[in-house]
């Protein structure tokens, strides 16, 4: 097994999307296509566990789906060029057999992206036309999951999540690998440094300033959400609204309800703290 | 199927996969939680039940996996595709996982159309330059709850498939027999369409997409298949249409979707 994959990891809504533009931007010539991005299919697509096993997932359990996924990754691994960038929104926790839910053996590093969940919370109500209370309260079950019903055949496979603070954890604290943390309020904040920091851990060579400038500037939120407006973007969850809406940092001081922040606050203030977010 | 012991890793393998072993005549398959299964070209299969697993979990696969593994041994073309016929003449519905391959098949049948397979479907006569002919695999469509509301059925009449799955079948639309192969449909769900269009595939094209909806391709070099399934594929390039059906990402009813690859099998 060859340690070639580098995972894009985030809870969602965090600037995973963002981070992987400007990934795009940085390889390739031209506009960026929203719908070719690199670190896509996400790990957990359910088309490629079913090409990569031949066996087909609709007929399996998530338990068992779960097993296998450190499989699917050795085998993608093995045939991709290196650094295999691949985006993930599923928390770093152990499957049913007590492994982790990605290959350790195929992973040579990750970046992972972490927001404050306030903004997450109203980022995530929009995007799958939700309650901000019902947000709130995702980002504080354990239980949580994405493409976890079974009313329907996913796209996406099964990804847990846990909470908001199990998530960043399961990432960020004791993971066998490289992992460089980077906040969507830096993206923001000083995008060529933060964006130039990622691409450098990611094993992109040649970052130099000049270039993250460039590679940021064609990737700039507001040519993202032109670009969805004109073409469409596939990672949109139906029934939500736009994808890119805001990509402000701290808007939930005017979205958020004083009552709902202060319960986030509660819930994950300790992994808020650690990360600047008070 | 015979039930009896099944060897954990398959002797001479020359693919091994994590859970698939093949060698130049038999394939192994090993499902967790259901089973392991040792596929070769004559019948009988040979299944090891995992402990638990029930007789519905071992069926489950049987017109999946198993079937495609035993067509590939017997020298055919195995899709990840369900089929019908249409005026006898059976169209293939080929496309990504979850692209909603089975809800259309459904949908056609409801039409009067003969459901020839679901999960895979299996060519043959492409050997000696034949005539394509589809094999009638599963009469039963399969379908998740909201394809089952979805087309009116009643979720009681269908039958579940596996006990942890809330997926059923459904018997819909008559018996099948073999068919001459009309077309190929391949199946893609794009953003920012409003409705669904035909775009026809030729030449290498066609031939790459017909290449990409083939079972397990990776077994094709163990089993020395490589060159007989080229010929093949290169023959139905030749022989049989192939059109991509993209359909909007949301609000393509399959019964519209149905209407469409009717005009595409006239």
């Amino acid at each position: 097994v060859t340690a070639r994959t580098v995972w894009l990891a985030s809870y969602p809504k965090s600037g995973n999307t963002w981070l992987r533009a400007v990934c795009t931007a940085w390889l390739n010539e031209g506009p960026v296509d929203l719908n070719a991005l690199v670190g896509t299919p996400i790990a957990a697509s359910r088309d490629h566990f079913d090409v990569a096993l031949g066996i087909p997932s609709s007929s399996m359990t998530p338990e068992e789906i779960d097993l296998v996924r450190p499989r699917v990754d050795e085998l993608i691994a093995a045939e991709a060029a290196e650094p295999h960038l691949r985006k993930i929104h599923d928390a770093y926790l152990e499957g049913p057999a007590g492994e982790p839910i990605v290959s350790v053996p195929a992973t040579r590093a990750a970046v992972y992206v972490i927001r404050d969940p306030r903004d997450v919370a109203v980022s995530y109500a929009h995007g799958r036309g939700m309650s901000l209370e019902r947000a709130q309260r995702h980002l504080n079950n354990p239980e949580a999951a994405l493409s976890a019903d079974d009313e329907r055949l996913h796209a996406q496979l099964r990804q847990r999540l846990g909470t908001w603070s199990q998530h960043v954890r399961s990432w960020v604290d004791d993971t066998p690998f490289p992992v460089e943390v980077v906040r969507y309020e830096d993206f923001v904040a000083a995008p060529v440094e933060t964006f130039g920091r990622a691409l450098r851990s990611l094993g992109l060579a040649d970052v130099d300033e000049r270039r993250v400038d460039e590679a940021v500037a064609r990737a700039a939120f507001e040519r993202l959400r032109q670009a969805e407006r004109d073409y469409g973007f596939h990672e949109r969850v139906p029934g939500g609204a736009d994808f890119f809406r805001r990509g402000e940092a701290g808007s939930w001081r005017d979205e958020l309800p004083a009552k709902l922040a202060a319960q986030i606050r509660q819930e994950h203030g300790e992994v808020m703290a650690r990360f600047g977010y008070d | 199927v015979r039930e009896t012991l099944v060897p954990v890793e398959l002797p001479g393998a020359a693919e091994r996969g994590p859970l698939i072993e093949a060698s130049r005549d038999a394939v192994l398959l090993r499902v967790p939680g259901v089973g392991r299964f040792l596929v070769e070209a004559k019948d009988p299969v040979l299944v090891e039940r995992a402990t638990g697993a029930t007789a519905a979990d071992i069926c489950c696969f049987r017109n999946g996996p198993i079937a495609a593994a035993a067509a590939l041994l017997r020298g055919k073309v195995a899709f990840r595709a369900a089929a019908v016929a249409i005026g006898g003449r059976a169209v293939v519905l080929c496309g990504a996982s979850a692209v909603g391959k089975s809800a259309l098949a459904a949908a056609l049948a409801q039409r009067g159309h003969p459901v020839l397979a679901d999960a895979v479907a299996v060519i043959s006569g492409l050997d000696q330059e034949g005539v394509p002919t589809v094999e009638p695999l599963a009469p039963d469509v399969v379908l998740w709850p909201d394809s089952v509301q979805e087309l009116g059925l009643r979720s009681e009449c269908g039958r579940r498939v596996r006990p942890g799955l809330a997926k059923r079948a459904y018997s819909i639309g008559p018996d099948p027999v073999a068919s001459p192969l009309a077309a190929v449909a391949i199946l893609r769900a794009e953003e920012n369409r409003t409705e669904p269009a035909f775009d026809p595939l030729e030449g290498a094209s066609k031939l790459r997409a017909l290449m990409a909806v083939c079972w397990h391709l990776r077994l094709v070099e163990p089993l020395g298949r490589s060159a007989a399934q080229f010929r093949s594929l290169a023959h139905l390039t030749r022989a049989t249409p192939c059109v991509r059906v993209v359909r909007p990402r949301r609000g393509a009813s399959p019964m519209l979707l149905a209407e469409l690859v009717e005009k595409l099998a006239a």
